[in-house]
């Protein structure tokens, strides 16, 4: 046999070898990881909110694409959401909630040291609630903020030119002192959210109106605290957790598997994942 | 005077740097191939820690373990499918064609079942892992693998000798 052909087979067979590696391992990717595991745990650590991609926190698409992942694997008894965030963005956590309510599974959420906020809002979405007696809880309220640099802008005998098509367009321009009729504009939106935000708690945790109306205040509480108003079902950790599983899936083992962020080398830069976490607007917290 | 040069072609036993270097050739082509596709599962599976951290993690997670296992399985029979082929249709691995060295039975080409036997020590399962600690040993202390003695193969290069 000629080299030349000998050569040739020899690529042959790397690149057969490399078309069934290459193919195995996308099969892998796509469902493999969670292959075996009947409970799936979806960490949720940081501020809720979309963004850009380098964000830390909590970006609702990929909660979401691993929810579904998780849901669509016959083996998968449970997902557990793992919680850990004083909360975000209304739409962000909206999105989450969404796809924890469309879940076929059994849903559970053990809020480790804060739950607060929109992160509540996605615990209180799952079918059962288990907190720490020392966790911070609820903060079921929505906070709007911003700072006024028109102080900063007169003492350096700087001005705020205004050209706006439509009275209110530069509402909010922190280059500009907020007025009267502005300010009970921005109240307005931030009660809207409130009122929203207390139904959807209301509605998921089957509160009374009495409850609710405590809940409203968005104070935060405590494990016992949220336990005695509703908000949460169990009081422990990892051993309740694990209890609470066993007897509800009647099961005797657990195989879990953690669904950890996929992270590029990019993100796991410090400076890049510090200086882009700053999200102002409205938030739940 | 005119002298007369006589050439005569021979071969004999490859040295074991050529092999040394053969091996790491292929090696660094089956990475590419077989491994790296991997990359990102173990990546995204497996938290990068201390020993501590990781045993505490294999503990917790035994379906993931179970799919590494065959993941790691499926990489060695890559491997054995790659060299089993390429040596018993060609006598040539990638790297041996490279250094130029090949693979031959004590006295003709090798049979499909000897290049099998000599090469069975890539699939991951014991006891054929012990394989991968006597081979090297036997490489060194005897020039030739154990896996090559019972397989009664030999890695051979060709030689050419010049007499005046």
């Amino acid at each position: 046999m000629s080299r030349r052909s000998t050569f040739r087979g020899i690529m042959t067979v790397l690149l057969i070898l490399f078309i069934i590696s290459w193919g195995y391992a996308a099969i892998l990717d796509a469902t493999g990881d969670i292959a075996g595991s009947n409970v799936i745990v979806i960490p949720v650590n940081g501020v809720i909110g979309f963004s850009s991609g380098f964000n830390e926190g909590v970006i609702p698409n990929t909660i979401i694409e691993k929810i579904k992942k998780a849901d669509s694997s016959p083996s998968v008894k449970a997902i557990v959401f793992d919680i850990n965030s004083p909360g975000g963005t209304p739409v962000a956590s909206e999105a989450i909630v969404n796809a924890i309510k469309a879940v076929n599974k059994t849903t559970v959420a053990i809020i480790r040291d804060l739950g607060a906020s929109g992160a509540y809002w996605i615990a209180s979405a799952t079918d059962t609630i288990i907190a720490s007696k020392y966790s911070m809880t609820g903060s079921v309220g929505v906070r709007g903020s911003f700072i006024d640099f028109n102080g900063l802008l007169e003492r350096y005998n700087m001005t705020y030119e205004r050209f706006v098509g439509g009275e209110l367009k530069d509402l909010g321009d922190p280059l500009k002192p907020v007025s009267a009729a502005e300010r009970l504009i921005f109240q307005d939106k931030i009660d809207q959210m409130h009122k929203l935000f207390v139904a959807e708690i209301k509605e998921n945790r089957n509160l009374g109106d009495s409850q609710a109306i405590e809940i409203s205040s968005g104070s935060f509480y405590l494990g016992g605290e949220a336990k005695n108003l509703g908000l949460i079902d169990l009081l422990g950790g990892d051993k309740e957790l694990e209890e609470h599983l066993k007897k509800t899936l009647n099961i005797t083992e657990i195989h879990s598997t953690r669904l950890e962020d996929k992270r590029s080398w990019f993100d796991k830069i410090p400076f890049v994942r510090s200086s882009l976490n700053i999200n102002p607007g409205v938030t739940l917290s | 005077m005119a002298k007369t040069l006589k050439v005569e072609k021979g071969v004999r036993s490859a040295s074991i740097f050529k092999r040394l270097v053969a091996f790491l050739v292929d090696l660094a082509i089956l990475n590419f191939i077989v491994v790296w596709p991997f990359k990102r599962f173990f990546e995204s599976m497996i938290p990068s820690g201390n020993l501590m951290e990781l045993a505490s993690f294999v503990k917790a997670n035994p379906a993931i373990v179970s799919q590494v296992n065959s993941i790691y399985l499926f990489m060695g029979i890559m491997f054995f499918i790659y060299f089993t082929i390429c040596e018993a249709r060609f006598g040539q691995s990638l790297g041996k064609y490279i250094v130029g060295i090949y693979v031959k039975g004590e006295k003709e080409n090798a049979t499909f079942w000897q290049i099998v036997i000599r090469n069975i020590f890539l699939i991951p399962i014991f006891p054929i892992l012990l394989l991968w600690v006597i081979d090297p040993l036997s490489l060194v202390f005897t020039k030739s693998r154990f896996s090559d003695r019972i397989s009664k193969t030999q890695v051979i290069e060709n030689v050419k000798k010049v007499y005046v």
